[in-house]
Formats: structure tokens, sequence, C-alpha cells
């Protein structure tokens, strides 16, 4: 009895509100779990979409609520309490988003520029190998003292079969 | 050819010392210039530089350019790194920092690639850095040289700026929106951190880095007009840029740094 009178839709909210409502709720609902079955929306974003349905669902339904908040707000209707509290956990999503935003900025650049920097590393030792093997010749200046051995070609890279000092991989 | 002992830094960005690539043997001056679709200007930028008595080892940080930047760069010598996406002027002078920390250089000037930055202003930087600077600031102000033509509202804004800068450092800073300056070792461990502003890093930077304990100086340069391009503070960006700096400001001495950063 008492939970039919909670959840009882009473004169102030009319039928199509209440409906209107109770769809949106329940679409939003839909929605959100479908895209997390299909792993389109992670468990963590989708919290804040639920409470959200949950909210106007519960909002929508509990007359009781409904009118306690409007009496304390001294809200002219209970339409706009009911959408005021959907409201206010949109804006946690948005704010949420903000925050996860300005996360995946700062990941996004570090990575940038460490990419930028290995890839200017990594012409500047294909140069070196370059040089090396060309012997050191041309305008550059001799790079070491003594020359290294450097494999004609990359089928000569192999394990050395004798074990010599000279052959040791440093 | 000069192998510098391992490094005994250990921080994410300085994993390794690479050897000194031939080319840069004896040069320990890193010039820095980022430069977004600046072909057609940057190779006359590079020139004035290498026409300089002093060896430069100069890094051009292409910020997505779509046009031939990166290739009239390299084809003058000058080592290029090329970030994928457009990642902002902060940004792109960061990775020059994060370059200059890992190769281990001294000293680092930084200028824009648009030709507004006259190269024979660098030794007058450097020579302010050999007497001990950390941040050298090059103003055009401080000069009869020709200063760019700006709107009103941009020469306010710096004024605003500038006056703020000077009260909070206590270092008389004519020109903080200047990206023409020289820096030291102890300024480059600094801004090669985690956390340099990607967007517009000028007043908060050089307040940041005074509070460091580092010493700011302000020196006369010579700039031009732009050879053309586009300006980064434009339209509605320059209002954005107010607004980014006042906020950041305001919360200089109330910042915390963000987990979200890199461990570096």
């Amino acid at each position: 009895m008492l939970l039919l009178e909670f959840f009882t839709p009473i004169d102030p909210l009319k039928t199509p509100q209440l409906v209107l409502a109770l769809v949106v709720a329940f679409s939003m609902l839909a929605i959100v779990l479908e895209l997390v079955r299909r792993q389109k929306l992670r468990e963590e974003y989708a919290f804040l979409w639920i409470c959200t349905a949950l909210v106007l669902t519960t909002l929508a339904l509990s007359t009781s609520i409904l009118t306690w908040l409007s009496d304390l707000l001294e809200a002219q209707s209970l339409v706009s309490i009911l959408y005021f509290g959907a409201l206010v956990f949109l804006m946690l999503v948005a704010l949420q988003f903000s925050v996860r935003l300005t996360k995946l900025t700062f990941r996004g650049k570090t990575v940038n520029q460490r990419i930028a920097l290995l890839e200017a590393e990594i012409e500047e030792l294909r140069d070196l190998v370059d040089d090396l093997k060309a012997g050191g010749s041309k305008d550059a200046k001799k790079p070491t003292e003594t020359p290294l051995e450097i494999p004609r070609s990359a089928t000569e890279i192999e394990v050395p079969k004798k074990k010599g000092p000279r052959n040791k991989v440093s | 050819m000069p192998i510098p002992p391992p490094s005994s830094d250990t921080s994410v960005d300085a994993p390794h010392r690479i050897p000194v690539p031939r080319h840069r043997v004896g040069r320990d001056v890193l010039v820095v210039i980022p430069a977004c679709n600046e072909a057609g200007r940057i190779d006359k930028v590079i020139r004035g530089l290498q026409s300089l008595p002093a060896a430069l080892h100069i890094v051009v940080v292409d910020d997505g350019s779509t046009d031939n930047t990166r290739e009239e760069a390299r084809a003058l010598g000058a080592v290029v790194l090329r970030h994928p996406f457009n990642l902002g002027y902060g940004a792109a002078l960061q990775t020059g920092y994060i370059y200059a920390r890992r190769h281990g250089f001294a000293r680092l000037v930084q200028m824009d690639a648009d030709g507004q930055h006259d190269p024979e202003s660098v030794p007058a930087l450097l020579d302010a850095l050999d007497d001990g600077a950390d941040l050298v600031v090059g103003s055009r102000f401080q000069n009869p040289g020709v200063a760019p033509a700006t709107t009103f509202l941009r020469r306010l804004g710096s004024r605003v700026f500038a006056t703020i800068v000077t009260m909070w450092t206590g270092v008389k800073i004519t020109d903080p929106t200047s990206g023409f300056q020289a820096m030291s070792s102890r300024s480059i461990e600094q801004v090669a951190r985690d956390g340099f502003p990607e967007d517009y890093p000028d007043a908060d930077v050089l307040v940041q880095l005074s509070k460091c304990g580092l010493k700011l100086v302000e020196v006369p340069v010579k700039m031009h007009p732009r050879l053309g391009g586009v300006s980064m503070h434009r339209g509605t960006r320059a209002a954005f840029y107010g607004y980014k700096m006042f906020m950041s400001l305001a919360l200089l001495r109330v910042r915390r740094r963000s987990p979200y950063r890199s461990a570096s």
C-alpha cells in the first residue's frame, strides 16, 4: 500500500509529462546498456549516464520526493524540478568528459613528442651507421681512433664460432 | 668521436644519452625553431643562422606542417623533429627542450620560423647567458628597430602582462610575449618537464622560472614584420590568449602538478 502510494503519480505531474520522462529515461538506459554490451562505451563512462536515467525515473515515479524537492526549492513547477535533477547529472557527465579530455590531451601530446624525438634519433643513428659502413670517408672526420670492423653485408653478422677476444660482443 | 659517459639521469625523458652526431661536435648551442607551414620563410631563417660565426646546432620542430617546411629545413642540414599532428606552439617548443636535455646542450636559443626574429640578435642573447642569466628574453620594444605591426588590443595586452611580470619577478620586462629567448641548462631542465603550457607559454613561464630561482634578463633584439604566413594570435585566439594567461597567472601560486602528466 505504502509502496503504491509512493509510486502513484498524482495530479501535479500530468500523464504526458510522466510518460515523456519515462520514455526518455528508459531509452537512455537502453542505449547506454546496448553501447556497453557492444563495447562501444566503457563502463566507467556509462556510470553517470545510468545515474541520470535512474534519477529521472525516480523523480518521475515518486511524487513524494518530487513534491518535497519542489517545496524545498519553492519551485513553480514539478516538471522543472524533474528535469533539473536530470540536468545536474548531465552536468557531471560533461565535467567528467572535460577532465578525461584534458588527460587525453596531455597523454596525446607526450606520445607525439616522443615519436618525434625517436624518429629523429633513429635517423641520426641511421646516418651514423651509414657513415661507419662507408668507413668514415668523404667529408666527415674520422669517427674513431681505431676503425671499427663493419661487416660488408648483413649476412656476415653471425655468432662467431671461434671464441676470440677480438670477436667479443661488447 | 667523443662519446659522453653513461648518464646517471634516470628520468623518463632522458633514458640514455645518444652519441653526439659528428655534425654537431663542438656545438653546444641548440637553436630551436618551432614551425608550422613556414616553407619559403624557414630557409631564410636557417641560412641567417648559418651565416653567424657561432657554431649552432639547429633543430626545427615541425608541428604538423602540410607544406615543404620539413624538406626545406632538412635540405639545409637542420635536424627536424616532426610532430605527427599539430600540437601547438608551446608543445613544439617543449619538444625542442626535451631534445636539448636528452642531448645535453648547455645553451639554447628559441626563435620563430617566420622571419620575425633576426638571427643577428642571437649573439646578444648568448652573451647575456654567458653573463650568468638563466633566461634571456629578447625584447622588440627596447630597440629602435622595426617592431612588427600589431593591433591596439594586442599592444595593450602585451603592456598589461609586461607590467604583471615586471612587478612579480622584479625584473624589468617590456616584451613578455616574445618568443625570441635564450636559456641556460638550468632553465632547460625546468621547461623540459611535462607541465610546460602547450598553447601559449609566455608571461606565466617567465614568472614560474623566476620563482624557481632562475635569473631573468631582458635584452634588446631586432625584429621584423613577418615574411608571410599566418600569426597564431589571430582573431578570437587573441581573446583566448588573454583569458588563458590571466587564468594561468592567477592560479600560478596554488597550482598542483597534474597526475595526468607523464612521470618525468
